[in-house]
This record gives structure tokens, sequence and C-alpha cells, in this order.
């Protein structure tokens, strides 16, 4: 096949690329690296207290906090909060956190009940609630949506700082009383004999929960932040026998996830929050199995050994290759077919995308005509083998009727052979494009060049990534440039 | 309260659940006393232990001598068996320094251990791997590590061999004769409350007698006591161990 080449380094490099501080989503990085640190502490004391599943319970709760601010925000009785929606989201998420926990807490002294009964049943309240005030705001259910699924990965660098601050007191916090976090979590009533009532000890440590729970959520979503918590713990228990060990391991443990997580989810283009828990719940069989190893360091050393090969077989993948060259191609003539949208969305620009008004001010579309995801990236696409030198002819030019060429190999051969065209087709077809934020536009797109008279697929690419528009004001510039980042991918590598 | 006064206890009562648990307790303890607290299953020992350190609500007096360094050993310390804690870390949480603790403190710890019988070895194990007689051993060496002038000893010798019985009753001697600590017991073994004991207090579920176990402890009121009447009836909901 032309143009399929080895380049391994090329692929190590993009691993040590998201470590770079100049790269784009290394905020998010850091972000989520932070949240694997510190939340395993916290999920340590829980899982100590047999309370895991208030881990669980309290993102619930504050998840339902974010849709109630926006029901009440849609609904008129909150105003317009212009500077940022997480913000808003944050204030809800904070609000409902620490009244759950104030009712929990009162119950518990209530005695009424048990523990795990209250925790499940304001579970299934909380989600039922966050489901509830999202179905009444019809208006901002994307948006609300968007929220509670906590996409780190737009993490900006302000938000950073918020995080580092928030986490950061945390993490003081934590490591400041940590014994009397340990006493009362290992023996209430021997914690009584030595250092008197308890109670500040439980409120400041669930304090400190509520704290990170409620922006964590809004940053990460509740997943995420309930899979921190508890997996990194749940994972270091079977390996290690103190409680120095544990603390450290499951924070160690929380950082891997985090990397790991990330690395998979840009490369792989999958959610982080799924991604990051299936890692966890990886990491505890993991653990589970090696506890059987005779020594608990050398279960250790080899779950760290484990990781550190997942983590180099990943970075050796073999890189994608560039568009052929013209001299590859034997100067062939190149047909671009239009692309194809295979989303179920109609994909189309905003109305008051300039571009569209530039084009419209030079006569080449009509007033009535929407430009789309397709176009922008066609035109990029001729832009991009015009300037590598090669002959590129659109179908349409022959025959106006040609429709958009599937990506498939067998349908496109088809459709050419029929249109009666020979030489070389580039097809290119879009299966997902979601600019979720105007940080980056979610896509998943394949292209081909083929041998019309053969079949012969000499090129072919996939991508399936989050493309970083940084600069873009709108989610019609976000469609620009990732359009043109794309292409410019094709042709680069 | 008298100089040598160290615990004074008046018309003490637990009341749980609207449910009357223990009533008209009262009694005194002064410094280096030996105190035995005996009764049947269910007369409300434990909860007057629990009363005394403050875990369980109560009404009427309990007033310590303040300052007081109180040692308790439970009669029942269920470990979760999965939580990893080394035994050193267990008594590190007596410590000043928990993390990073001093030199002082760990031969210290040694010497302690070993007037309970266990090796200075046994500190790395993880407590959760500790035999029931073991664990019995390390709540009393944790009990007495940091030389309470106050122990309470909750049936101290439940579920351990009949040899390290009389290890823990001589070290119970030892610690009044050289510490001068004064020790609350409860206990079944008469022969022990006897030997060992200055007082006695009978309770069940309201305080039977107080007073030397060679003037209060006749056999009619122990039958009282122990026998088939003295029992109290309980049912389901009254049953407090």
């Amino acid at each position: 096949m032309v143009g399929r080449k080895e380049n391994g380094s090329l692929a190590v490099s993009t691993l040590f690329e998201i470590v770079r501080p100049s790269y784009l989503l290394f905020p998010a990085l850091l972000g989520t690296m932070i949240m694997g640190l510190v939340c395993p502490l916290i999920g340590s004391y829980l899982v100590l207290r047999r309370t895991v599943f208030l881990g669980l319970t309290l993102p619930q709760i504050a998840a339902a906090g974010v849709s109630f601010t926006f029901w009440l925000q849609q609904s008129g009785f909150l105003p317009q909060w212009e500077q940022s929606e997480r913000g808003m989201g944050m204030f809800g998420s904070l609000l409902f956190t620490f009244l759950g926990m104030g009712i929990l807490g009162y119950l518990e002294q209530r005695g009424k009940g048990f523990p795990e009964g209250r925790l499940a049943a304001a579970y299934a309240f909380a989600g039922g609630l966050t489901i509830l005030f999202i179905v009444f705001n019809p208006a901002g259910q994307v948006e609300v949506l968007n929220l509670l699924k906590g996409e780190v990965i737009a993490l900006s660098k302000g938000e950073l700082r918020l995080v580092t601050g928030v986490f950061g007191f945390v993490f003081i916090a934590v490591l400041m009383f940590r014994r009397e976090f340990l006493l009362t979590s290992f023996d209430r009533d021997l914690a009584f004999l030595l250092k008197g009532s308890q109670v500040i000890w439980d409120v400041l440590l669930y304090l400190l929960a509520g704290l990170i729970i409620a922006f964590g959520v809004i940053l990460a979503g509740p997943l995420l932040i309930f899979g921190f918590l508890v997996l990194p713990a749940l994972a270091a228990r079977p390996l290690v026998s103190r409680m120095s060990s544990f603390l450290m391991l499951s924070s160690v443990l929380g950082v891997i996830m985090a990397f790991l997580g990330f690395y998979s989810s840009v490369r792989l283009d999958l959610p982080l929050g799924p991604t990051d828990v299936t890692l966890g719940c990886c990491l505890i069989f993991l653990a589970y199995g090696l506890s059987r190893v005779p020594t608990k360091m050398g279960a250790a050393l080899l779950m760290l050994i484990f990781v550190g090969g997942a983590v180099t077989s990943c970075a050796t993948r073999t890189a994608p290759a560039p568009v052929p060259t013209v001299k590859d191609i034997k100067k062939e003539q190149v047909w671009l077919a239009k692309v194809k949208n295979s989303t179920a969305l109609p994909l189309l620009l905003p109305a008051n995308n300039p571009l569209r008004s530039l084009a419209e001010m030079a006569g080449k579309i009509s007033s009535d005509y929407r430009q789309s995801v397709m176009d922008l990236l066609r035109d990029d696409l001729r832009k991009g083998l015009e300037q590598n030198g090669y002959s590129v002819t659109l179908p349409e030019e022959m025959d106006a009727r040609f429709p958009p060429f599937p990506a498939d190999m067998n349908g496109a051969v088809r459709m050419a052979r029929e249109g009666k065209l020979s030489g070389l087709v580039f097809v290119s077809e879009i299966w997902r494009w979601e600019g979720e934020s105007q940080k980056f536009v979610r896509v998943l797109i394949d292209f081909k060049l083929i041998r019309i008279n053969d079949g012969t697929v000499l090129w072919e690419r996939r991508i399936q990534r989050a493309v970083p528009t940084p600069s873009a004001t709108n989610s019609g510039q976000a469609s620009t440039d990732a359009a043109t980042a794309i292409v410019h991918d094709l042709f680069t590598g | 309260m008298e100089e040598d006064t160290i615990l004074d206890v008046r018309d003490c009562a637990v009341v749980l659940d609207g449910q009357t648990l223990l009533s008209g307790v009262s009694f005194e303890v002064r410094k280096g006393e030996a105190l035995a607290i005996i009764g049947p299953n269910g007369a409300g020992k434990t909860l007057l232990f629990k009363a005394l350190l403050g875990l369980v609500p109560f009404r009427g007096t309990i007033a310590w001598r303040p300052g007081l360094r109180i040692g308790y050993v439970p009669q029942k310390f269920p470990v979760d068996k999965t939580v990893p804690l080394t035994i050193r870390e267990f008594f590190l949480l007596k410590a000043k320094r928990f993390w990073f603790p001093d030199q002082t403190f760990l031969k210290h710890l040694s010497h302690e251990l070993s007037l309970v019988g266990l090796s200075q070895e046994v500190l790395e194990r993880p407590v959760a791997e500790l035999s029931g007689g073991q664990l019995q051993r390390l709540l009393i060496g944790w009990a007495m590590v940091d030389h309470p002038e106050v122990m309470l000893f909750d049936e101290p010798t439940a579920g351990i061999d009949v040899g390290f019985e009389e290890t823990v009753y001589h070290l119970l001697q030892r610690l009044q004769k050289e510490r001068n600590t004064t020790i609350l017991l409860i206990s079944h073994e008469l022969n022990i409350v006897y030997r060992y004991a200055d007082q006695v207090l009978c309770l069940n579920r309201t305080m039977l007698c107080h007073g030397n176990p060679h003037e209060v402890l006749h056999p009619q009121d122990l039958a009282t006591l122990f026998g088939e009447g003295g029992f109290y009836k309980h049912d389901k909901k009254a049953h407090h161990h």
C-alpha cells in the first residue's frame, strides 16, 4: 500500500507531547492528575470507614444541584450568569453537596435506619431529581448534560488555578490531620478515649470530601470523581499492610489512573470519565491478582512495571502515514468526492459565519444556502491536494448529479464506475463531528484514496480525536479551525 | 471529692431508646485501688464502663479527677481483617508523632510489649493477622503504653489461654504496685476478685452491693446475684452486650 510507513519515534513523541506545558490540553491533564492525587486520600478514609457509598451518593447530590441551578435560571428565578456556566453549576453543586451532607449527618445523629439504606435512598433521590430538573429545562438540556458529563478536557488555565487552589487546600488539610482522620476512621471508641469527641474530625473530613466533590463534579463529572475517590484506594488495599503505604499507594495509583486515562482518552477519542473508571477497575483486578505475589513490595513493583509497560506499548503504536505524494500515485487524476455526512446531524454552520458572508459577497453562494462542515472540509482538502501538486477535479463538474461518495471501498468504486470516472477518487466520510465547546471538536472521519479501475485502496486514514480549536470564538469558527487542522494532519502525517 | 478519690459516681443511670438499662449506681474509687465489678450477663457492667468513659449518655454524676490518663481494654475489639494497619502503627496512634516516630517511644514500646508477652518481631505484622489471644495482649499493651493513672479492664482474660490468665493478673498487681495504677476490672471469676480486688461492686441493672469483697460477698448475696432468681429476665430489645 502506498504511503504506509513505520514511525515509532513519532508516536512516542505524541505521548510526551501531552506532558509539555505548551500542549493545548495540558491544563486538563494537570487538573485530572491533581484530582487523581487528592481524591484517593479522602477516598481511603471512606474505604476505612466502610462508607464507600458516600463517595457515590455525594457526587450524585452535587449533580442534582447543577441541574437544579440551571432549571432555576431557565425559569427566571435566578439571574443570567454571564461569566461562566460552570461558575453557576459550581454554585449549585456546592449548595446541594453541603445541604445533602447536613441532612445525612442529621439522620446519622438521630440514628434512624441503617447507613447504607440512607445513602442508597439519597442516591436514588438525587439521581431522580437530576433527571427531573433536566426534563423541566428543555432549553438548557444539552448544556446541563454536557456539564454533568464533566468534560475535564476543556479545563481552562483559570479553572486549573481553581482546581489547584481547592484540591491543594484539601491535600494540605488531609496531610496535617491525617492521624486524627485515621484514628477516627479506624475505631471511634478508641479515638474518643485518646482525643475526646470526634465530631470535629468527622465534620472536617466530610467538609473536605464535600469540597472536592462539589468542585470535582462540575469540572470532571460525578462518575470520574467517584472513580478517583474509591477505585485507587480499593486497588491499593490488597497490596499493602501499612497505613502509610496505603495512603501513598492510593494517591500514586490515582495519578497513574488519571494519566493513563487521559492519554487513552485523547489518543483513542474516548470519553475521559468512563475510560478512567474502566482503567481503575482494571487496576483493582490487577492488584488482587498481584496480591498473591509473596511480598507486598514485589506486588507493588510488578504493578508499576505493568502500568509502565502499558504506557510504553501505547506509545509505540505505528504512526499514521500522510497522503501519498504525486510521485507515489504517478500523477494520476484525482476526483475529490463530496464529503459524506453519516452523523445523522445536518452539520450546518451558523448563519452568522463570516466565511459564508464573504462567499455571499463574492457571489459564490446564494443567500438561502447554508454552508456545512462537509463543504469546509472539502474546500480544505482541495487546497491541500492542489498545494501538493495533485491534479484535482470535482465529480460534479463532469455530472452535477454526483452524490457524496461513501468511504466504503466497494460503494465508492461502484459509484465512480457508474459515473464513468477513471483514475483515483478521494473519498471522505464523517461519522462524528461534535463541537461540545469552542475549545475542541470531537471528530471521527474516514479518508481514502482509491484507484477506480482495480479498486485498490492506495491510502487510508481514520481521524478520531478531539481537535483543539483554541482561538475559536464561536462554534462555526471552531468547525472551520478543526477542518483546517485535520487536513493539515492528513498531509503531515 | 476527697483528696485521694479519683472517681466519684453518684446515682448514675443509663437510659437508651427509652429503656432504663442501668440505675442507682453510686461508688467512689481511690487512687491505687482495684475495683472489681461483677454481675451476670446483661447486668450492665460494660455499659457502666462505657458511661464512665463517656461513650454513652448517662444521668447522674460521674466525676473523674481532672487531667487523668485513662487506659481501656475492651471486651471485644472487632478488627476489620482487611485494614492495612501494622501493630507498630496501631501503637503509634498514641505517640506524639505518628508518621515520623522518635526512637525513645519505640524503645519504650518494646518494653511494654514484653510485659504482655509480645516480642518486638510482631511490630511489623498487620493487626488483622493476630489471633484472639494475641489481640487481647495487644489491647492490654496498647492501654498501658502511656502509663495511665487508671485502667479499665473489661474481662481482660476472655478468650485467652489459662497460662496467660495468670500473666494478666500478675500484670495487674504489678501495675498497681509499681505504677500505683488504679484498676477497674470486670470479671466473672470470683477467685480473681477475692485475690486482687480491694473493692467489689455487684451489679444487676442496679447496684446490689459495694465494699470489701470479703465483707460484702456473702453466699446468699452471690446466689441472689448469679442464681436463677437473681438473673434479669431480659428480652431481645433489652439485650445490650
